[in-house]
């Protein structure tokens, strides 16, 4: 997701789901933001893991 | 003198632990203004404790390994009856602790005496110890310039001299940056070898905490002391103390050692290759090995790192937000939009990842890095080139420490210097659980005069 002009919907989506509300200088920079993080995580994105992997559980039950 | 040397003189009687703790906090009060790595002496606690050790060595008993010795710990370790601030100005009216963090009471029960808490970047978010709210921790080997962090405190009060050794975290880095610009040894240990119990978080997935010190030796001691386990932290390997220090004697013999080369050179400036091939050439490592995709581990452990820490901050920062610190505010609520889908790819290329780095561990024992691709650089600096390259600075001293803490290794930061520069350290990393590898090879290191760590020569 590069596009900018999609971050800047996501992060308005986001943060209205989540009930934060952000200056307009703020809001321009976690857009920035979240626009080099996913320039950062497109290779992660669009490697391919073993399915095992892909499929595991995130979670193991302690006691 | 080393931590060892000062438990020595104070049990032999050569000084008393008063007389020691007394000079240690005269010189923390005149010295540390001009470095700012303390942000609370604890005073009356460190006479406190240091009264009662020498009432125990008065009685005839047989004092404990740090008796007498003076540390202090990152502010995001709690004290009891002090309120833990990890770097911030939200939490300062928090209540104060009600007992040490799980840490703390292993040195305190060793007979160490804690001076006070030290500075660092805020809520460990940073690789600068460019804290806005206390002002910045200044290096030791040139104050214009960054101490590393986020354990930045840690690094500079030991470069100084105002302490023999420290207790920090690491999530990404915080321990081997410091180190590697400050010119000390700092030990980051397997995920979940040491409790976090009583410390402040940022990374669940990923925070490590671990010892600094300025001799191998002491390192090993403090990581030894350290070790238990701790059935309140789930988190915390349930596995018995497994002893390093005895193995030291060890040296080398029987250590198949290698240069990790790929994006560890790709990235590194000529000084840090250097040091990366000084400690290779002194260790005797001849073969050079790659880990394959290290730059997508570096981006997973970005994408975990933003997303754990900008979800746990998110209900605070929503009221708040004016008292974050303004260069990691935007990035935890950006961290906290984080998609799932990257997240939990992101937890998933871990399992992948070490698979891989424990492939290179059927052949090999040790494997070296630089920990930081240049040495410090000055407060304040935005960019940096690295071979051509502009790259963010804060972000970037990161780049060789996120890929390994990402999957847990064990790592110890050994200080190199090379003629004429500033100090820049050198990774040396193990497979899970053996500690007692890396600091062998640290400990040849030292021996060897490739890795030390002197006191800055301005506060000598």
């Amino acid at each position: 997701m590069t596009d900018p002009n999609a971050i800047a919907q996501y992060v308005d989506a986001s943060t209205a789901i989540l009930d934060l509300h952000l200056v307009a200088e703020a809001r321009e920079r976690v857009i920035v933001t979240l626009s080099r993080t996913a320039s950062i995580v497109a290779p992660l994105m669009a490697f391919d893991l073993p399915v095992e992997i892909e499929s595991a559980e995130v979670y193991t039950l302690r006691s | 003198m080393s931590a060892t040397q000062l438990a020595l003189a104070v049990r032999e009687g050569a000084v008393s632990a008063i007389d020691l703790v007394s000079a240690s906090l005269d010189r923390i009060e005149s010295v540390d203004p001009q470095i700012n790595s303390f942000t609370l002496i604890t005073r009356e606690r460190a006479i406190a404790e240091a009264q009662k050790i020498d009432a125990l060595r008065a009685q005839g008993a047989t004092l404990p390994p740090l008796a007498g010795v003076p540390y202090a710990v990152k502010n995001l370790f709690d004290l009891k009856d002090e309120v833990t601030i990890s770097g911030s100005k939200v939490l300062r009216n928090s209540p104060a602790a009600t007992a040490d963090a799980f840490l703390v009471e292993r040195l305190r029960s060793a007979g160490g005496i804690c001076v006070g808490a030290l500075n660092m970047d805020e809520f460990a978010y940073g690789f600068t110890t460019e804290n806005s709210h206390v002002g910045p921790c200044h290096n030791p080997h040139d104050v214009s310039r960054i101490a590393g962090g986020s354990s930045g405190g840690c690094g500079a009060s030991i470069a100084a001299g105002l302490v023999p050794i420290s207790l920090g975290s690491d999530t990404n880095g915080s321990i081997r940056v410091p180190s590697s610009v400050c010119g000390i040894f700092g030990l980051k240990p397997s995920f979940g070898r040491l409790s976090r119990t009583g410390s402040y978080p940022f990374v669940t997935s990923l925070d490590h905490l671990g010892p600094f010190a300025r001799s191998v030796e002491d390192l090993a001691r403090v990581y030894d002391i350290c070790q238990s386990p701790d059935p309140v932290d789930h988190a915390c390997a349930q596995r018995p103390i497994e002893p390093t220090f005895v193995e030291l004697s060890k040296g080398i013999d029987g250590l198949r050692i290698a240069r990790l080369t790929g994006y560890f050179d790709e990235l590194a400036t000529p000084l840090a290759q250097q040091a990366s091939r000084l400690a290779a050439a002194a260790l005797g490592a001849e073969s050079e090995v790659e880990l394959p995709h290290v730059d997508i581990a570096r981006a997973a452990a970005f994408a975990i790192t933003g997303s754990e820490g900008g979800s746990m901050h998110l209900p605070t920062i929503r009221h708040h937000y004016a008292d974050y610190e303004p260069f990691s505010r935007d990035r935890f609520i950006s961290g906290a939009l984080t998609p799932a889908a990257w997240y939990l790819k992101a937890q998933r290329f871990r399992t992948w990842f070490l698979q891989r780095a424990n492939e290179l561990f059927k052949e090999f024992d040790v494997l070296i890095a630089p920990a930081t691709p240049c040495p410090a650089w000055p407060i304040g600096t935005e960019w940096i080139e690295l071979n051509g390259k502009q790259f963010p600075a804060r972000a970037s001293m990161g780049l060789f420490t996120q890929p390994i803490s990402f999957i847990g290794l064990p790592v110890v930061a050994a200080p190199i210097y090379q003629e004429g520069e500033l100090p820049l350290g050198v990774q040396l990393i193990a497979p899970p659980w053996r500690e007692d590898l890396a600091l062998r090879a640290a400990a040849q290191l030292e021996k060897l005069g490739v890795a030390r760590s002197n006191v800055a020569k301005d506060f000598v």
